[in-house]
Protein backbone atom coordinates (compact mmCIF):
# COMPACT_ATOMS: atom_id res chain seq x y z
CA UNK A 1 0.00 0.00 0.00
CA UNK A 2 2.72 2.43 1.00
CA UNK A 3 4.83 1.41 -2.00
CA UNK A 4 1.85 2.13 -4.27
CA UNK A 5 1.41 5.76 -3.14
CA UNK A 6 5.16 6.29 -3.15
CA UNK A 7 5.24 5.28 -6.83
CA UNK A 8 2.47 7.74 -7.66
CA UNK A 9 4.21 10.52 -5.78
CA UNK A 10 7.53 9.81 -7.47
CA UNK A 11 5.89 9.78 -10.86
CA UNK A 12 4.25 13.16 -10.34
CA UNK A 13 7.31 14.68 -8.70
CA UNK A 14 9.76 13.68 -11.45
CA UNK A 15 7.41 15.05 -14.08
CA UNK A 16 7.26 18.34 -12.15
CA UNK A 17 11.06 18.47 -11.98
CA UNK A 18 11.22 18.14 -15.73
CA UNK A 19 8.40 20.61 -16.32
CA UNK A 20 10.21 23.20 -14.20
CA UNK A 21 12.77 23.63 -16.99
CA UNK A 22 10.00 23.88 -19.56
CA UNK A 23 8.24 26.47 -17.44
CA UNK A 24 11.42 28.49 -17.09
CA UNK A 25 11.85 28.56 -20.87
CA UNK A 26 8.30 29.81 -21.27
CA UNK A 27 9.42 33.22 -20.03
CA UNK A 28 12.67 33.39 -22.00
CA UNK A 29 12.40 35.74 -25.00
CA UNK A 30 12.17 33.98 -28.36
CA UNK A 31 15.36 33.78 -30.36
CA UNK A 32 13.65 33.36 -33.71
CA UNK A 33 14.79 35.77 -36.37
CA UNK A 34 11.68 36.95 -38.25
CA UNK A 35 13.62 36.55 -41.47
CA UNK A 36 11.91 38.36 -44.34
CA UNK A 37 11.19 41.30 -42.06
CA UNK A 38 14.32 41.24 -39.92
CA UNK A 39 17.72 40.45 -41.35
CA UNK A 40 21.01 39.88 -39.68
CA UNK A 41 23.77 42.25 -40.53
CA UNK A 42 26.40 40.22 -42.29
CA UNK A 43 29.82 40.30 -40.68
CA UNK A 44 32.54 42.27 -42.39
CA UNK A 45 34.38 40.22 -45.05
CA UNK A 46 31.60 37.66 -45.19
CA UNK A 47 31.89 35.62 -48.35
CA UNK A 48 28.81 35.49 -50.50
CA UNK A 49 28.14 36.64 -54.04
CA UNK A 50 31.14 37.76 -56.05
CA UNK A 51 31.23 41.23 -57.47
CA UNK A 52 33.59 42.51 -60.13
CA UNK A 53 34.03 46.19 -60.71
CA UNK A 54 34.59 45.95 -64.45
CA UNK A 55 35.88 49.51 -64.72
CA UNK A 56 38.85 48.55 -62.55
CA UNK A 57 39.44 45.12 -64.11
CA UNK A 58 42.61 44.85 -66.18
CA UNK A 59 41.84 41.34 -67.47
CA UNK A 60 44.94 39.73 -65.98
CA UNK A 61 43.17 36.32 -65.74
CA UNK A 62 44.71 35.57 -62.35
CA UNK A 63 41.33 35.01 -60.66
CA UNK A 64 40.23 32.59 -63.38
CA UNK A 65 43.47 30.63 -63.07
CA UNK A 66 43.34 30.38 -59.28
CA UNK A 67 39.67 29.36 -59.20
CA UNK A 68 39.51 25.72 -58.05
CA UNK A 69 36.26 25.08 -59.91
CA UNK A 70 36.92 27.27 -62.99
CA UNK A 71 33.75 29.27 -62.61
CA UNK A 72 35.22 32.49 -64.01
CA UNK A 73 35.46 32.96 -67.77
CA UNK A 74 37.53 35.85 -69.09
CA UNK A 75 38.09 36.74 -72.72
CA UNK A 76 40.38 39.68 -73.43
CA UNK A 77 41.53 41.58 -76.46
CA UNK A 78 44.69 43.58 -76.84
CA UNK A 79 44.30 47.29 -77.16
CA UNK A 80 45.10 48.58 -80.62
CA UNK A 81 48.22 50.58 -81.34
CA UNK A 82 47.99 54.03 -79.86
CA UNK A 83 44.70 53.21 -78.15
CA UNK A 84 44.45 54.41 -74.57
CA UNK A 85 42.13 52.42 -72.36
CA UNK A 86 42.66 54.67 -69.39
CA UNK A 87 43.64 53.93 -65.82
CA UNK A 88 41.99 52.04 -63.01
CA UNK A 89 41.00 53.87 -59.84
CA UNK A 90 44.31 52.78 -58.28
CA UNK A 91 46.34 54.11 -61.21
CA UNK A 92 47.16 50.85 -63.01
CA UNK A 93 47.29 51.22 -66.78
CA UNK A 94 44.74 49.09 -68.61
CA UNK A 95 46.29 47.21 -71.52
CA UNK A 96 43.60 44.66 -72.33
CA UNK A 97 40.01 45.12 -73.33
CA UNK A 98 37.89 42.79 -71.18
CA UNK A 99 35.36 41.40 -73.62
CA UNK A 100 33.83 38.68 -71.43
CA UNK A 101 33.90 38.43 -67.68
CA UNK A 102 31.39 35.78 -66.65
CA UNK A 103 31.11 34.33 -63.17
CA UNK A 104 28.90 31.28 -62.80
CA UNK A 105 27.66 31.56 -59.23
CA UNK A 106 26.06 28.13 -59.50
CA UNK A 107 29.54 26.62 -59.68
CA UNK A 108 31.30 28.93 -57.23
CA UNK A 109 32.36 27.29 -53.99
CA UNK A 110 32.74 30.60 -52.15
CA UNK A 111 36.33 30.00 -51.12
CA UNK A 112 37.35 33.58 -51.93
CA UNK A 113 40.66 32.48 -53.44
CA UNK A 114 40.02 34.62 -56.52
CA UNK A 115 39.94 37.83 -54.52
CA UNK A 116 43.47 37.41 -53.14
CA UNK A 117 45.54 37.67 -56.34
CA UNK A 118 43.44 40.46 -57.87
CA UNK A 119 46.02 43.25 -58.39
CA UNK A 120 43.49 46.06 -58.68
CA UNK A 121 41.22 44.69 -55.94
CA UNK A 122 38.24 44.89 -58.24
CA UNK A 123 36.97 41.35 -57.56
CA UNK A 124 35.42 41.12 -54.12
CA UNK A 125 32.98 38.91 -52.27
CA UNK A 126 29.95 40.88 -51.20
CA UNK A 127 27.61 40.17 -48.29
CA UNK A 128 24.67 39.67 -50.68
CA UNK A 129 23.27 36.20 -50.14
CA UNK A 130 19.73 36.44 -51.49
CA UNK A 131 20.00 35.69 -55.17
CA UNK A 132 18.18 32.44 -55.77
CA UNK A 133 16.78 32.11 -59.26
CA UNK A 134 14.08 30.33 -61.22
CA UNK A 135 16.54 29.49 -63.96
CA UNK A 136 20.08 28.22 -63.74
CA UNK A 137 21.19 30.67 -66.43
CA UNK A 138 20.23 33.58 -64.19
CA UNK A 139 23.02 32.58 -61.81
CA UNK A 140 25.65 33.36 -64.43
CA UNK A 141 26.68 36.96 -64.03
CA UNK A 142 27.99 38.75 -67.10
CA UNK A 143 30.03 41.60 -65.75
CA UNK A 144 31.66 42.87 -68.94
CA UNK A 145 28.52 42.63 -71.01
CA UNK A 146 25.77 44.69 -69.42
CA UNK A 147 23.68 44.25 -72.56
CA UNK A 148 23.42 40.51 -71.85
CA UNK A 149 22.86 40.81 -68.13
CA UNK A 150 19.26 41.44 -67.17
CA UNK A 151 20.07 42.96 -63.84
CA UNK A 152 23.38 44.41 -62.94
CA UNK A 153 24.62 43.01 -59.66
CA UNK A 154 25.65 45.41 -56.99
CA UNK A 155 28.19 45.43 -54.25
CA UNK A 156 25.67 44.85 -51.52
CA UNK A 157 24.96 46.97 -48.53
CA UNK A 158 28.05 46.65 -46.42
CA UNK A 159 30.65 47.85 -48.88
CA UNK A 160 30.01 51.34 -50.24
CA UNK A 161 31.10 51.95 -53.80
CA UNK A 162 34.71 52.96 -54.16
CA UNK A 163 35.76 51.05 -51.10
CA UNK A 164 37.28 47.60 -51.01
CA UNK A 165 37.11 44.86 -48.45
CA UNK A 166 40.82 45.05 -47.91
CA UNK A 167 42.55 47.49 -45.69
CA UNK A 168 45.54 48.72 -47.68
CA UNK A 169 48.88 47.48 -46.49
CA UNK A 170 51.01 50.17 -44.84
CA UNK A 171 53.85 51.13 -47.12
CA UNK A 172 57.21 49.90 -45.89
CA UNK A 173 59.86 52.58 -46.22
CA UNK A 174 62.78 51.36 -48.26
CA UNK B 1 -4.76 18.23 -61.42
CA UNK B 2 -5.45 16.51 -64.69
CA UNK B 3 -9.21 16.52 -64.15
CA UNK B 4 -9.89 20.23 -64.21
CA UNK B 5 -6.93 21.68 -66.03
CA UNK B 6 -7.75 23.25 -69.34
CA UNK B 7 -11.49 22.75 -68.97
CA UNK B 8 -12.41 26.25 -67.89
CA UNK B 9 -11.82 29.73 -69.12
CA UNK B 10 -10.77 32.57 -66.88
CA UNK B 11 -13.79 33.84 -65.01
CA UNK B 12 -14.58 35.06 -61.56
CA UNK B 13 -15.21 31.60 -60.15
CA UNK B 14 -12.00 30.17 -61.52
CA UNK B 15 -9.84 33.07 -60.39
CA UNK B 16 -11.39 33.04 -56.91
CA UNK B 17 -10.80 29.31 -56.69
CA UNK B 18 -7.25 29.88 -57.91
CA UNK B 19 -6.66 32.44 -55.22
CA UNK B 20 -7.89 30.13 -52.50
CA UNK B 21 -6.15 27.00 -53.79
CA UNK B 22 -2.87 28.82 -54.31
CA UNK B 23 -3.09 30.38 -50.87
CA UNK B 24 -3.68 26.96 -49.33
CA UNK B 25 -0.80 25.43 -51.28
CA UNK B 26 1.75 28.11 -50.67
CA UNK B 27 1.09 28.43 -46.98
CA UNK B 28 1.52 24.74 -46.27
CA UNK B 29 4.47 23.59 -48.32
CA UNK B 30 5.50 20.33 -46.76
CA UNK B 31 8.97 19.39 -47.90
CA UNK B 32 10.52 16.00 -47.92
CA UNK B 33 13.70 15.99 -45.91
CA UNK B 34 16.17 15.14 -48.62
CA UNK B 35 19.45 15.94 -46.93
CA UNK B 36 22.37 14.41 -48.78
CA UNK B 37 25.44 16.34 -47.69
CA UNK B 38 26.57 19.46 -45.84
CA UNK B 39 23.64 21.49 -47.21
CA UNK B 40 21.44 19.27 -45.03
CA UNK B 41 23.06 20.81 -41.94
CA UNK B 42 21.95 24.26 -43.10
CA UNK B 43 18.52 22.85 -43.94
CA UNK B 44 18.22 21.50 -40.39
CA UNK B 45 19.39 24.85 -39.04
CA UNK B 46 16.67 26.52 -41.09
CA UNK B 47 14.10 24.24 -39.52
CA UNK B 48 15.39 24.84 -36.00
CA UNK B 49 14.26 27.56 -33.66
CA UNK B 50 16.58 30.36 -34.80
CA UNK B 51 15.12 30.56 -38.30
CA UNK B 52 12.03 28.40 -37.77
CA UNK B 53 10.64 27.30 -41.12
CA UNK B 54 7.34 26.47 -39.42
CA UNK B 55 6.51 30.16 -39.58
CA UNK B 56 6.13 29.74 -43.34
CA UNK B 57 4.05 26.60 -42.96
CA UNK B 58 6.99 24.45 -43.97
CA UNK B 59 6.96 21.25 -41.95
CA UNK B 60 9.38 18.48 -42.83
CA UNK B 61 7.78 15.15 -43.64
CA UNK B 62 9.52 11.79 -43.58
CA UNK B 63 7.66 10.34 -46.54
CA UNK B 64 7.44 11.46 -50.18
CA UNK B 65 3.74 10.53 -50.19
CA UNK B 66 3.00 13.36 -47.76
CA UNK B 67 5.18 16.05 -49.28
CA UNK B 68 4.71 18.82 -51.82
CA UNK B 69 8.29 19.95 -52.07
CA UNK B 70 11.59 18.21 -52.41
CA UNK B 71 14.54 20.21 -51.12
CA UNK B 72 17.50 18.49 -52.71
CA UNK B 73 20.18 19.51 -50.24
CA UNK B 74 23.57 18.25 -51.21
CA UNK B 75 25.66 16.39 -53.73
CA UNK B 76 23.59 14.00 -55.81
CA UNK B 77 25.72 11.06 -56.84
CA UNK B 78 24.77 9.05 -59.91
CA UNK B 79 23.76 6.17 -57.66
CA UNK B 80 21.47 8.49 -55.70
CA UNK B 81 20.04 10.05 -58.85
CA UNK B 82 17.97 6.99 -59.66
CA UNK B 83 16.60 6.98 -56.12
CA UNK B 84 15.97 10.73 -56.33
CA UNK B 85 13.90 10.28 -59.47
CA UNK B 86 11.93 7.45 -57.89
CA UNK B 87 11.22 9.49 -54.76
CA UNK B 88 10.14 12.43 -56.91
CA UNK B 89 7.73 10.21 -58.80
CA UNK B 90 6.30 8.97 -55.50
CA UNK B 91 5.30 12.49 -54.50
CA UNK B 92 1.69 13.49 -55.20
CA UNK B 93 0.90 16.36 -57.55
CA UNK B 94 1.39 19.30 -57.35
CA UNK B 95 5.06 18.87 -56.55
CA UNK B 96 7.93 21.28 -56.51
CA UNK B 97 11.68 20.93 -56.31
CA UNK B 98 14.22 23.28 -54.80
CA UNK B 99 17.84 22.64 -55.76
CA UNK B 100 19.71 23.79 -52.69
CA UNK B 101 23.37 24.58 -53.03
CA UNK B 102 25.80 24.48 -55.90
CA UNK B 103 26.11 20.69 -56.02
CA UNK B 104 22.42 20.17 -56.60
CA UNK B 105 22.19 23.13 -58.96
CA UNK B 106 24.99 22.28 -61.35
CA UNK B 107 27.37 19.80 -59.81
CA UNK B 108 29.20 22.60 -58.05
CA UNK B 109 32.83 21.74 -57.25
CA UNK B 110 32.40 18.40 -59.02
CA UNK B 111 31.21 19.78 -62.33
CA UNK B 112 34.49 19.16 -64.15
CA UNK B 113 36.13 16.10 -62.70
CA UNK B 114 33.40 14.52 -60.61
CA UNK B 115 33.02 11.15 -62.27
CA UNK B 116 30.35 10.10 -59.81
CA UNK B 117 28.24 13.24 -59.43
CA UNK B 118 25.07 14.21 -61.24
CA UNK B 119 25.73 17.61 -62.82
CA UNK B 120 22.62 19.27 -61.50
CA UNK B 121 19.34 17.69 -60.44
CA UNK B 122 17.56 19.37 -63.35
CA UNK B 123 18.91 16.53 -65.45
CA UNK B 124 16.51 14.11 -63.76
CA UNK B 125 13.71 16.18 -62.18
CA UNK B 126 12.25 19.60 -63.06
CA UNK B 127 13.59 22.23 -60.68
CA UNK B 128 11.53 25.25 -59.66
CA UNK B 129 13.98 27.33 -57.63
CA UNK B 130 17.77 27.23 -57.56
CA UNK B 131 19.29 28.37 -54.29
CA UNK B 132 22.98 29.18 -54.75
CA UNK B 133 25.54 28.87 -52.01
CA UNK B 134 28.07 26.38 -50.78
CA UNK B 135 26.17 25.74 -48.57
CA UNK B 136 23.53 28.48 -48.66
CA UNK B 137 22.80 30.42 -45.52
CA UNK B 138 19.52 29.52 -43.82
CA UNK B 139 18.19 32.89 -44.97
CA UNK B 140 19.05 31.96 -48.54
CA UNK B 141 16.99 28.79 -48.29
CA UNK B 142 14.11 30.74 -46.80
CA UNK B 143 14.37 33.25 -49.62
CA UNK B 144 14.21 30.34 -52.05
CA UNK B 145 11.07 29.06 -50.37
CA UNK B 146 9.53 32.54 -50.47
CA UNK B 147 10.39 32.70 -54.18
CA UNK B 148 8.69 29.34 -54.63
CA UNK B 149 5.62 30.72 -52.85
CA UNK B 150 5.58 33.60 -55.32
CA UNK B 151 5.74 31.07 -58.13
CA UNK B 152 2.85 29.04 -56.71
CA UNK B 153 0.82 32.24 -56.41
CA UNK B 154 0.98 32.65 -60.20
CA UNK B 155 -0.50 29.20 -60.93
CA UNK B 156 -4.03 28.73 -62.17
CA UNK B 157 -6.28 25.73 -62.64
CA UNK B 158 -7.46 27.13 -65.98
CA UNK B 159 -4.32 26.00 -67.74
CA UNK B 160 -1.51 23.64 -67.06
CA UNK B 161 1.48 25.54 -65.88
Amino acid sequence: MREYFRNIFEGVWTVLVGMKITLRHLFVPSITLQYPLVKWEMPERSRNRLFNDIDDCIGCDQCARVCPVDCITIVCEKAGAGEDLGLTSKGTKKRLKVKVFDIDMSLCCYCGLCTYPCPTECLVMTPTYEFSAYDRKDLVYHYARPEVAEKTPDRGTLIPAGQTLWTPKPEVPA
Amino acid sequence: MGLVEGRFKDNVIVTSADYFINWARLSSIWPMGFGLACCAIEMMATGASRYDLDRLGVIFRPSPRQSDLMIVAGTVTLKMATRLKRLYEQMPEPKYVIAMGCCATSGGPYWQYGYHVLKGVDRVVPVDVYVPGCPPRPESLMEGIIKLQEKIRQKTIAKRA
